[in-house]
């Protein structure tokens, strides 16, 4: 069986070797299906014609790659995403933290910040927003940047609202901002107590003691065997006790440490790392 | 590109997509189907995005092969039939394996029927066999193009037939497609399938 599919496939595989050679981010274990699509997107937008150009420029131009960084990294978030996760991490996850003195949460590829403020209302409600720490990370700096800023357009305000009373938290979603004319603001409130920081999964290294670290729909971008790597990073980085939270379709399925953790709920992919042994 | 003869290899990967009626039609074509058969089914149906799926289960109940929702990096096998999660898009990796994405949206829909046939073409290429069943939008026209131009084929359930006519009309408008038929004349071809191999 060769190594690459056809000559598509090959040119995919040497941009990837070539930006990690040249800018360090290291593309190899993604997924390549969703990957290629929005790679293919990427040289419409710049109205490249052929891959073997866009690797000869992108060597060359910081520009074009910070670019490729902002595109192909994207990802797509909404506030209360899959509410009745949210209700499940109410009911399962917060009595345990509400038993520490502070609290570390590490919330991994949290793209333009929707779900950082999610949590973060939800703490709030369960009075522990003061004494926690959100460490919200990606790798894509201007997803980050406008995460910080904390504004958000008004077009998906009323799905939101609907998601915000389905997770189960009390008052309204308009609370916890500011309206302006076609958009709102977080209330700094909620602000405080998150760091917004670049960090990149696949190469960076772990992050601290965590009691909690949400990392949701990231993993399915990566293939098993960068699944495995992750994990593996997060579960370094999480206190014995602590609680790993992932998106619906993701899993510890191809995690060698399986058997650290305890599922708390199974169909809303909430993990405990009950055990220092894999 | 070669095939291997094995057990764990479909021979044929059969993706289909459907919208406004297609519970009910996929439950029509399914049950006319002759297992275990060695092609492998994976769909796209679009559900509204909130609520958690249960459609598996409930084809699981009425057919004689696994039905199963779909799970990420997870292989497809022969004999299986694979359902899409409401609000990911499902695509199919080269190395035979299943993969989710939350990327925006394609023709407003997540999952869209155009993801899943793209990928399927770029994947397998002459293997792929897709069928448009009833819908109320255009999704999976622009997938059905790739699929034929990577050799693959393309069947349209009659749009005479089909409760939403949109879907099927679109992909017959976009190309020349290999078939047109109701879904007894569908359920029959892919029945067909296991004889010529």
């Amino acid at each position: 069986m060769p190594k690459y599919q056809n000559d598509e496939d090959y040119d995919i595989h040497a941009l990837l070797e070539v930006i990690y050679l040249k800018w360090g981010y290291d593309f190899r274990g993604y997924s390549k299906a969703s990957l290629t699509r929005r790679i293919f997107f990427f040289l419409q937008e710049e109205r490249i014609d052929r891959i073997p150009d866009l690797q000869y420029r992108i060597v060359r131009d910081r520009a074009l790659f910070s670019r490729f960084i902002k595109d192909v990294t994207v990802n797509v978030t909404e506030m209360f995403r899959d509410p009745s996760f949210y209700a499940s991490v109410k009911q399962h996850i917060i009595a345990q933290l509400k038993t520490y003195p502070h609290i570390k949460i590490w919330h991994a590829g949290c793209a333009t910040g929707e779900e950082v403020y999610s949590l973060a209302m939800l703490l709030d409600q369960e009075g522990l927003l003061d004494r926690a720490t959100i460490y919200a990370t990606d790798i894509n700096r201007s997803v980050l940047d406008r995460a910080k800023k904390g504004i958000y357009s008004d077009s998906h305000l009323s799905q939101y609202q609907q998601n915000y009373r389905d997770a189960g938290l009390k008052g309204d979603l308009l609370d916890y901002f500011e309206k302006g004319y076609d958009h709102v603001i977080v209330d700094s409130r909620l602000r405080k107590n998150i760091v917004f920081t670049e960090h990149d999964l696949v190469i960076d290294h772990v992050f601290g003691e965590m009691q909690l670290i949400f990392c949701r729909n990231v993993l399915i971008y990566f293939t098993r065997a960068l699944q495995d790597k992750v994990i593996g990073l997060f579960t370094e980085s999480l206190d014995f006790g602590g609680y790993l939270c992932l998106g619906i379709k993701e899993s510890l399925d191809f995690f060698n440490g399986r058997a650290m953790y305890t599922a708390v709920d199974a169909d809303h992919r909430l993990f405990q790392k009950t055990s220092t042994k894999g | 590109m070669l095939m291997n003869p094995d057990k764990t290899t479909f021979s044929k990967l059969v993706v289909i997509g459907t919208s406004w009626g297609g519970i009910d039609a996929l439950k029509a074509l399914l049950g006319r189907l002759n297992a275990p058969f060695t092609f492998a089914l994976v769909v796209v149906i679009h559900q509204e995005r909130h609520k958690k799926s249960h459609l598996s289960t409930i084809f699981a109940r009425m057919v004689p092969f696994p039905v199963l929702e779909a799970e990420d990096k997870q292989q497809i096998l022969p004999g299986n039939m694979y359902i899409s999660t409401p609000n990911y898009h499902l695509l199919v990796e080269q190395d035979g394996t299943l993969s989710h994405t939350i990327d925006s949206a394609v023709n407003f829909c997540r999952p869209s029927v155009d993801v899943l046939f793209q990928t399927a073409a770029d994947a397998f290429g002459d293997r792929v066999i897709a069928i448009v069943l009833t819908g109320a939008n255009q999704d999976g026209a622009e997938g059905a193009k790739w699929i034929q131009q990577r050799g693959g084929k393309v069947y349209v359930q009659d749009p005479k037939e089909a409760e939403a006519k949109v879907m099927p009309l679109a992909t017959i408008a976009k190309i020349d497609v290999d078939l047109i038929g109701n879904l007894d004349t569908l359920a029959l071809t892919l029945n067909n399938l296991e004889r010529k191999t």
